[in-house]
């Protein structure tokens, strides 16, 4: 028997590494750190790289996209581009809006990340975010922000959850991370990133 | 001064709905979710809740409204309403601590208050079906003048004889009913204070949940 998750939601994989994250991923300070449920502080960009790398390798092995790499102009130069073609949709969670992330087309995983990284001076922050909407769609979370209220977790769920997805999810995390694409899959990512990021110049004023 | 010890036979928000003469208050949901708290449509026990945020994670005791599903049939559609804006739409959750309701209210300030609206607007549709407020919704009818009557007689009797100063467990067996209409009419914590040195748990746990709402 599988692991229930509470309202029979189905979790994404970005889900689960989302909930493991304090066993996947190495700590960081207070400057990339972000607050996993246990409230470890795991550093933001390797977790959110790790969450591409694992979404596109389980939609991938369950047969629902196709991958490649092609070479893109960029200003005067080139970058190689990871491409996706969605051919199915239905994932549960993350792994659906990545799905649509596509526009049902094939298209640059960089032009995709545009789309999933929201416009913010710190994107990963709001994207793990949108990752763990999943738990307050399945009950086990409140989400309140990081300021004085926090995040609101059911210790029950949170405790059964994080064990016993961990086995699934060190699986899942290491074999994204033996991908051979990996590295450009990082490296898309990070320039989705630098797109989506803007500065607030107040000193401008 | 004219008291009344038992309460009008309507939904206590219609109720507060009547004495408005128009949509109910604030007070009207933490009434009614004492009312069903009493009735053991909603179970008030304690739990625990991790919350997490920039400074780290720690366990907090708090204690959480859990709806009697199996019993959903029972509830007045006012109440499958309000339940159903707080519990499915907002919390997604059958159980509801009042740590999450506390951060709900404010986190999604807009979805609790237009699905608050709505429960008001349906609260003062219920009072004019029952031929208690004029078909405009504003100003009671004859009816509703009796309910108003009956309300602030009541009104009167918890807050003149709150304070009596009885053997405690007396006085709890005398005030917990009261104290749905006591947290209606805003003089839920007077009562309570009188009560709180031997108040059984159940009733401080009430108190928790009065105070978590109203704050």
């Amino acid at each position: 028997m599988g692991v229930q998750a509470p309202n029979g939601v189905e979790l994404s994989p970005a889900a689960k590494m989302y909930l493991c994250a304090d066993r996947l991923v190495q700590p960081a300070g207070m400057y990339f750190g972000y607050p996993t449920p246990t409230g470890v502080k795991v550093d933001n960009r390797t977790l959110s790289k790790g969450i591409v790398l694992v979404t596109i390798q389980s939609l991938e092995e369950t047969g629902l996209i196709q991958v490649w790499q092609e070479q893109r102009k960029q200003l005067l130069g080139s970058f190689t581009s990871v491409m996706v073609r969605a051919l199915y949709s239905g994932a549960p969670g993350f792994s659906g809006s990545f799905l649509v992330s596509t526009g049902w087309q094939d298209e640059s995983l960089v032009t995709m990340l545009t789309r999933l990284f929201p416009r913010d001076q710190a994107p990963f922050i709001p994207f793990l975010d949108s990752v763990s909407s999943e738990f307050v769609e399945a009950g086990m979370l409140t989400r309140g922000g990081y300021g004085a209220h926090g995040n609101v977790w059911d210790p029950q769920w949170l405790g059964y959850l994080h064990e016993a997805l961990y086995p699934e999810a060190y699986d899942l995390w290491m074999r994204a991370h033996a991908r051979p694409d990996a590295e450009v899959i990082k490296h898309n990512t990070m320039l989705a990133v630098g797109i989506r990021q803007h500065t607030e110049r107040d000193d401008d004023d | 001064m004219l008291y009344e010890r038992e309460p009008p036979r309507v939904h206590i928000a219609v109720a507060d709905a009547v004495m408005r003469a128009g949509e109910p208050g604030d007070n009207a949901m933490t009434a009614t979710l004492l009312h069903l708290a009493q009735c053991g449509l909603l179970t008030l026990r304690p739990c625990e809740r991790i919350v997490t945020s920039i400074f780290g994670s720690e366990k907090r005791d708090s204690h959480e409204f859990v709806v009697d599903t199996s019993r959903w049939q029972e509830f007045d559609p006012l109440d499958q309403e309000l339940v159903s804006l707080l519990f499915t739409t907002m919390k997604h959750s059958a159980a509801m601590s009042l740590l999450d309701l506390r951060v709900l209210l404010r986190s999604r300030e807009r979805t609790y208050a237009s699905g608050i609206a709505a429960w008001r607007t349906s609260v003062a549709a219920r009072a004019v079906a029952d031929g208690l407020l004029e078909p405009t919704g504003r100003g009671r009818t004859a009816a509703g003048e009796v309910v108003r009557d009956t309300c602030e007689a009541l009104r009167a009797y918890i807050r003149d004889f709150g304070r009596l100063e009885d053997d405690e467990l007396m006085a709890l067996e005398l005030w917990g009913p009261y104290l749905v209409w006591a947290a209606l009419f805003g003089l839920a914590e007077e009562v309570v204070a009188t009560m709180r040195l031997k108040a059984m748990d159940y009733h401080d746990d009430l108190m928790l949940a009065v105070e978590t709402i109203a704050s």
